[in-house]
């Protein structure tokens, strides 16, 4: 591991390479390994980018911050670690997706995740996939999608990673994940703690960020066994358990907080026989919310669902070119919460999907899902796609598709404003992606057009109290940039880099304005450089002007900013990896805030430990 | 609520926004230039901004409406105002602002806006402001969901010390003095209540509580009497019934309702109550109501009937109504557009016709103070 350690780390892969590229033919060796086998099955005429544990440990455990860095999405954050939503190509908080090991788990209560509440050193990789994926990921995949994985593998070895990392404001991020496995059995453990005081000094005179502190704590285990050649029963679980104080912007301001204990459950049986692969899942969600809003009170309102997901999955694979996947679903959901009487809604889908390889340089897939519900009318979704290698150097990609966002529990079953009549939202879109791969350069620049419509909107009804109602109609549209680039220079000097940015236009079709919070620009970059066991590397955050008002009055805009880190790292291991390290975040001191008076940290520092054994 | 104005923030209502019109119908004909930083002869317009964004601010507007400052406490004083502006209230030569969400009264100089003092402690999520004597007090919510926290805070007014509090059940909304004594309505914050407190300001302690209609929500004094108006519960509440709006009509030597009258239907859901010219004003469906204060026959008595045409009904261009007043012969109406723009602000004459229209300046215009 520790050679590859300090290799990765140099890739600096802060924006995606093509992930799976090299598989030629259908491979299903590989589903043993990795359980969002869709990802790599489904995704042609889209682009995956990976974040691999290396660049996972480089921005915190707030999965907030990997994102904002290293992808082209943006963040709205109230302040570190504080309630953060993002837009991903323009579209809202509840349009981009979140799925755990393949199963979506956005709440059920306002169809978002907040990715403060997330710890990203739970997971083994990250995925991130620009673009519908409503057909495979269900509700909520209209922007994008992003895939929190945990990898299981029959290797027979041993390997363990801590991460222990101190730093300003009293900010720990522990992490401790081992991996063990016979030819039989695979177990992978994953567990994370995150707390902070979070108490930075505001770039305003005298004042600093009051009652922001927080702490999580993040267990997740894969545990597989291999009862025949072609039979493996598989269990995930995870459980989260976090604590927020929600920071004031003046200290005579009420205290709030916000607790929440997530758990997820599935178990997976794949079976293969003949030319068919067979997947039956179980899936157990439970979300639970509490807001106190006054932390000197043990009052709450708070969110309860339990969800349970019966999914069976079959695959076959008459040809090495060619695969037919049929998917049905069944999820039952049981939420109450403050506000919202108890109410159960069940959802069965059918999705059909196609992959087909004519030619060697040529593939497309094809899909269509129905969902069947009484809470509304769902449209029928499909997927297209195809990429073609035109040369060794240039890749092409078209996906078009049709994707959802159901109404939430809130938006149904609020009490007196809930629209039991309420219709999903749904985005017609079309990408394309040109990728160019020239030695150890990668080049990608996808444009993409997306009509959403039937947007739920809350207005003051007649009688005063807000309702969800199907109004507004948005257009997203812009380009993508993906880049890195490594290389050897001399001898035992490594130099990389890359870069994102994104050119984002998303408008209100009825009148024409920009949404709010949807810079026009975005952009990364990271600089990565290491001579023998010493590591630097830097990265740089870019985000443009932003609206705060719907009517594009550039008076009250949130300014743009730009944020570098810079990190130094050694490895005094031997035989293993064992690493220290520093970092300085916000290392020129912006004064920045992507929300209206929620100023973000100065600069700040911190210390790391990393032993891989 | 942040999942409200999360949808809001990306919502967008066109064709209404900034169409600030100048109009030659002007009310009142300036006296000569004004002095800058000289507030007067005009009206603030209180915009209450969105919760947890601490950009409440004041828009003042002079008579003639030729004079138009936008955000004119933070001019001044050099400091963001806060959060959620909730009402203000004048004295001889105070204003004093409540800002609900940031737990502050800012009292500044009326004419110039210069702060004088913050109060900063003891309160939380207040709503109104009165000076009695030598003391301020002011209505609090605490958490407007739990009804065993609410109260009246007392300061001095010398030195804004904290000298008590009145504990009071759910909902305490304005606070007025009249007679030596304090009323209170209580609306019931996120609840529902119906009653108005008496309170005895030489002891601080409450001296009769009078039930009056459903959710009381707009409180006058005129001609010996309390006037009240209750909105009645809403339609949506699910387990509690829906009731009517409701005109009490208290005496103030006795503090007993000398009459009532109830609106016909279950649905009527009345606001905005104004009496002028011994004449009473409200606003219900979406119109502007008008009626005698008092029966012909019987002086004391409210008349017989409601109104069952309107005045007039408001300009269909306005699409979230939230601030409204009635003031020398012209209606104000604070129309919050779609809560995440600058409101507009119309006026209208008393025969419903559009005076003028201006940009509020702020998020949310929620009030008109006439200072003069």
């Amino acid at each position: 591991m520790k050679n590859r350690q300090f290799y990765i780390l140099f890739l600096g892969l802060l924006c995606g390479l093509p992930l799976w590229a090299q598989n030629d033919t259908i491979n299903v060796l590989d589903e043993v390994f990795l359980t969002d086998i869709k990802l790599r099955d489904f995704s042609t005429g889209q682009h995956v980018s990976v974040l691999n544990d290396s660049v996972l440990k480089k921005n915190g455990a707030l999965l907030t911050s990997a994102l904002n860095f290293n992808t082209n999405i943006y963040f709205k954050e109230n302040g570190l670690g504080m309630v953060s939503s993002p837009s991903f190509r323009g579209t809202t908080a509840s349009q981009t997706a979140v799925l755990w090991n393949g199963i979506n788990i956005n709440s059920q209560f306002n169809g978002q995740t907040d990715f403060n509440t997330i710890n990203a050193g739970g997971f083994d990789n990250i995925s991130v996939r620009g673009g519908g994926g409503s057909v495979v990921y269900g509700s909520g995949a209209i922007g994008g999608s992003i895939h929190l994985n945990t990898q299981l593998d029959f290797s027979g070895k041993t390997k363990q990673d801590l991460f222990l990392q101190y730093g300003s404001f009293n900010t720990l991020d522990a992490r401790y994940k081992i991996k063990t496995s016979t030819k039989k059995w695979s177990l992978s453990a994953a567990l994370a703690r995150n707390s902070s005081d979070n108490d930075y000094e505001w770039p305003l005179k005298g004042k600093k960020n009051v009652n922001g502190s927080f702490y999580n704590n993040n267990l997740n285990i894969g545990l597989a066994y291999r009862f025949t050649k072609r039979n493996t029963l598989k269990f995930y679980s995870e459980v989260f358990e976090g604590e927020r104080h929600f920071s004031l912007i003046r200290p005579s301001e009420t205290k709030t907080k916000y607790s929440n204990v997530n758990s997820r459950n599935l178990l997976e049986w794949v079976s293969e026989f003949g030319n068919f692969i067979s997947v039956a899942r179980l899936a157990y969600l439970d979300e639970n919310y509490r807001y106190y809003p006054n932390i000197a009170s043990n009052n709450y309102t708070f969110g309860a669902a339990k969800t349970t997901i019966g999914k069976y999955d079959i695959k076959y694979t008459p040809s090495n070119t060619l695969q037919f996947n049929a998917v049905l679903t069944n999820t039952y959901t049981d939420g109450t919460g403050s506000g919202i009487t108890e109410n159960t809604r069940n959802i069965f889908s059918s999705a059909l999907l196609m992959k087909h390889r004519p030619f060697k340089k040529f593939q497309y897939e094809l899909g269509l899902r129905k969902e069947v519900t009484n809470n509304y009318e769902s449209p029928l979704l499909f997927s297209a796609g195809l990429n073609y290698d035109v040369t060794n150097l240039y890749n092409f990609k078209i996906n078009a598709s049709r994707n959802f966002r159901i109404p939430t529990y809130n938006d149904l079953y609020w009490t007196g404003a809930g629209n039991p009549n309420l219709n999903p939202e749904t985005s017609n879109q079309v990408e394309l992606g040109n990728h160019f791969n020239y030695k150890n350069l990668n080049f990608s620049l996808t444009g993409y057009y997306n009509q959403i419509d039937d947007m739920i909107r809350w207005l003051p009804s007649e009688t005063g109290a807000w309702r969800p109602i199907n109004e507004e109609r948005v257009e997203t549209y812009g380009f993508e940039v993906l880049a890195n680039w490594q290389t050897n220079i001399l001898k035992n000097h490594s130099i990389g880099a890359s870069a994102t940015y994104a050119y984002t236009v998303s408008e209100d079709m009825n009148t024409g304005y920009q949404l709010i919070y949807v810079p026009f620009h975005k952009a990364t970059a990271a600089f990565t450089y290491s001579f023998k066991k010493l590591s630097l590397d830097y990265q740089l955050l870019y985000t443009g002007e932003a609206f705060t008002r719907s009517d594009n009055n550039a008076r009250y805009n949130m300014d743009a900013y730009t944020v570098s880190n810079l990190g130094i790292g050694y490895d005094f291991g031997k035989k293993h990896s064992y690493k220290i390290g520093a970092r300085v975040l916000n290392i020129f001191d912006e004064a920045y805030q992507s929300v209206e008076n929620r100023w973000m940290p100065g600069r700040n520092f911190n210390i790391y430990l990393n032993l891989n054994f | 609520m942040k999942r409200i104005s999360k949808l809001l923030s990306m919502a967008l209502i066109g064709g209404l926004l900034l169409n600030s019109c100048s109009s030659d119908d002007d009310i009142v004909d300036p006296d000569g230039p004004q002095a800058e930083g000289d507030y007067t002869n005009g009206f603030f317009v209180l915009n209450e901004g969105g919760i947890g964004k601490n950009n409440s601010t004041i828009t003042y507007v002079s008579n003639d409406f030729s004079i138009i400052d936008t955000e004119i406490f933070s001019k001044v004083n050099d400091q963001p105002m806060g959060d959620t502006g909730q009402n203000i209230t004048f004295t001889k030569d105070y204003a004093f602002i409540v800002m609900n969400y940031s737990n502050l009264i800012h009292i500044v100089n009326r004419n110039s806006m210069e702060l004088v003092h913050t109060i900063e402690s003891g309160l939380s999520y207040p709503r109104d402001v009165v000076v009695y004597k030598d003391h301020i007090y002011v209505t609090n919510w605490g958490d407007g969901f739990d009804a065993n926290d609410d109260y009246i805070a007392i300061y001095d007014l010398e030195n804004y010390e904290a000298t008590g509090t009145i504990s009071v059940e759910e909902g305490p909304e304005m606070i007025i003095a009249e007679n030596d004594k304090l009323y209170v309505n209580l609306q019931g914050g996120y609840n529902f209540n119906n009653k108005i407190l008496v309170i005895d300001p030489v002891s601080n302690s409450i001296e009769k509580s009078i039930e009056v209609g459903d959710v009381p929500s707009s409180l006058e004094i005129e001609d010996g009497y309390l006037w009240v108006m209750s909105s009645g519960i809403p339609s949506w509440p699910e387990d509690i019934e829906e009731t009517a709006g409701r005109i009490s009509k208290i005496d103030l030597s006795t503090n007993e309702i000398s009459d009532e009258i109830i609106f016909p239907n279950i649905t009527d859901h009345p606001s905005s109550f104004e009496i002028e010219n011994d004449k009473i004003y409200y606003f219900l469906n979406g119109a502007v109501y008008s009626m005698e204060t008092s029966a012909e026959e019987v002086p004391e008595e409210l008349p017989e009937e409601l109104p069952t045409e309107s005045l007039f009904t408001l300009s269909e261009d306005i699409f979230a109504l939230y601030g409204f007043e009635l003031e020398d012969g012209y209606f104000y109406t604070g129309d919050a557009n779609d809560y995440s723009s600058n409101g507009t602000i119309r006026i209208y004459n008393m025969n419903g016709e559009l005076v003028d229209e201006i940009d509020s300046g702020g998020v949310n215009p929620n009030g008109f103070y006439f200072n003069d």
